[in-house]
């Protein structure tokens, strides 16, 4: 048997018509995309890049102006497509007046779940997102944080085999953070396939077997992580303490010197070893204050992506 | 089906525990037993006063709970976004917008049947007999807010909240009025705007046939046709209405 991709997206367009004019505003062009079972995959971009939008059409909540977007194999237009996935919203928000296990029903049932399997799962899954099974208290009443693990818990309830997660990390406090990345991992773990937006390059980080950037509804670059980091390097920046190094000249032979404060701030080029400046370091008897490879900004990868875009469609 | 009854049972859930909801209920409540402060004014005529203003407030805030509910039940989940995870899973769109006017119904039911049994207590209570066409004025009310509760619906499922209430509103009112305005129609002179004002009424209940208060105040018999014949035509109305607003919510994007 062959197995279908997870997520199949072929061309799609989506505009929106905006204000009385109707003006059209694009948000997605010929964007496409393949996700396999099994992955976890990144979708990385800026506010607006059509995240969101994608997302949507993914779940069934927006239709494709053009092309077609499927979910192992089914339109996902159809409700049947919709069995197989999960979807947690961005900036989730939910009924005000039911009850953690209440909403968890509901959505359960609508999943198709009998009433008995799911008030058996209740308990483990809100165990699983750090909610207290005997939580009273109306949705109205939770906090952020609070909401965004009831937003997972409703994902988890059916187990099943596609989760599609919008900022899954947005609002929460580094803790949180922390555990949505460890769920990832651990539902991928469990063989199951994980997509999810972010416009945090560091999220993508230690969780994707793949990612892709989007940047005004087009994919500009998708491949392992590492793979689009690669050649991406930095410069390493060592800091020295006080003045004394600014005026040596083996070490400005060997990095950039800069002045930081009072202190001094070395940087050697990316790509290039750092172990001659340590050595000249050691030998003139300077301190180090600390010695840092910063990462590369979204922003930075980005620019590159665009470039190589533009060198590809360049005649 | 038992997805399109889960949709119902939350959307219910939500309507009663829902405190601007329970307020215009204990509202309609007051006023049904503000119903022996004017029989106090009426001297002889207590019954008639009694059963004129009860039905008329039970009528009056079904209606204005029907609206109200009809247009924002909706349209408050795709702002607040609560549908996305309803929508997301494998339900269809229609079933999703019958599990709701279900919800909405039983809502209604609830309301309509407290503001009946008060009435009727009040009856009892100062020393009448409750006439059996009550039963089948307040039935009649009660289908007049299920298909005034699918009007809202149905307008609400392509414009916003305030347009959709006024609209369901004057559907209400016109179709309340349409015998009146019937005749007024026939003094028209203009024959080509005479017949489209004809064709444009047609396309609205005559609601006038729901209501079945004068009936049951003067203790007027009320022939079997005069309540089948409008349960039906109200009936496929509704169905209309329904299998209209699923075919329009299908349809749209939902952002
Ligand atoms: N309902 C809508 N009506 C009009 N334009 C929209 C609508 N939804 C999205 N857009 C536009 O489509 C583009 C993509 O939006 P989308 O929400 O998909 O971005 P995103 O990548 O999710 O951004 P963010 O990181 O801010 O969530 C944006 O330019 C946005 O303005
Ligand atoms: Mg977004």
């Amino acid at each position: 048997m062959n197995q279908n991709p997870a997520i199949s997206i072929q061309d799609v367009e989506k505009s929106f018509r905006l204000g009385l004019l109707r003006r059209r505003h694009v948000a997605l062009q010929g964007l496409s995309l393949e996700i396999q079972p099994g992955e976890i995959f990144g979708f990385i971009g800026p506010n607006g890049a059509g995240k969101t939008t994608t997302i949507k059409i993914l779940v069934g909540l927006l239709r494709p102006d053009a092309g077609s977007a499927r979910v192992f194999g089914r339109e996902a237009s159809d409700p049947a497509a919709r069995a197989r996935l999960s979807y947690l919203p961005e900036m989730p928000d939910f009924y005000d007046y039911l009850k953690p296990a209440e909403f968890l029903m509901h959505c359960g049932r609508l999943s198709g779940m009998p009433t008995g399997r799911v008030r058996g799962r209740i308990p483990e899954v809100l165990a699983r997102v750090g909610l207290d099974p005997a939580e009273k208290r109306p949705l109205r009443k939770f906090s952020k944080g609070m909401l965004q693990r009831i937003g997972i818990a409703q994902t988890l309830l059916a187990d099943p085999d596609l989760y599609i997660f919008d900022e899954p990390m947005s609002g929460l406090d580094p803790i949180g953070r922390r555990w949505v990345k460890d769920l990832i991992l651990d539902l991928g773990r469990a063989g199951k396939t994980v997509f999810f937006s972010s416009h945090v390059l560091a999220e993508a980080e230690a969780v994707c077997t793949r990612v892709a950037f989007l940047n005004r509804g087009r994919v500009i670059g998708q491949g392992p992580l590492a793979e689009l980091l690669r050649g991406h390097q930095t410069p390493t920046e060592i800091l020295l303490r006080g003045e004394a190094a600014r005026k040596d000249p083996e070490l400005s032979a060997l990095a950039r010197i800069e002045p930081s404060g009072p202190d001094t701030l070395l940087l050697v080029a990316a790509g290039q070893d750092p172990g001659p400046a340590l050595a000249r370091i050691s030998a003139g008897g300077y301190r180090i204050l600390s010695m840092q490879q910063p990462h590369a900004t979204l922003e930075e990868v980005f620019l590159r992506a665009l470039d190589g875009e533009a060198g590809r469609s360049a005649p | 089906m038992s997805r399109i009854l889960t949709v119902a049972a939350s959307t219910f859930r939500e309507s009663i525990r829902n405190r601007t909801i329970l307020a215009i209920g204990l509202l309609a409540l007051a006023f049904v037993a503000s119903a022996l402060l004017l029989a106090e004014l009426a001297l002889d005529q207590r019954f008639r006063v009694i059963m004129d203003w009860g039905t008329l407030c039970v009528s009056a805030f079904g209606v204005g709970l029907a609206i109200l509910l009809g247009v924002n039940q909706v349209h408050k989940e795709v702002r607040r976004k609560t549908l996305y995870v309803v929508l997301s899973r494998p339900i269809a769109r229609w079933q999703y917008v019958v599990g709701k006017y279900l919800g909405l119904a039983l809502t209604l039911l609830c309301e309509a049947g407290a503001l009946s049994v008060a009435l009727v207590s009040l009856l009892v209570l100062d020393g009448h007999a409750v006439p059996a066409s009550l039963g089948y004025a307040l039935l009649m009310a009660f289908f007049e807010m299920l298909l005034v509760a699918a009007f809202a619906v149905f307008f609400a499922s392509f414009s916003s909240p305030y347009l959709s209430g006024l609209f369901a509103l004057g559907t209400f009112v016109i179709g309340r009025s349409l015998p009146t305005l019937h005749q007024l129609i026939e003094r028209v002179e203009w024959p080509a705007l005479k017949a489209s004002l004809k064709a444009g009424l047609a396309v609205l209940p005559d609601l006038s046939r729901f209501n079945l208060s004068t009936q049951a105040v003067h203790h007027l018999p009320i022939p079997p046709e005069a309540v089948w014949l409008p349960l039906l035509y109200g009936s496929a109305y509704l169905l209309l209405l329904l299998t209209l607003s699923a075919w329009i919510f299908s349809r749209r994007d939902l952002t």
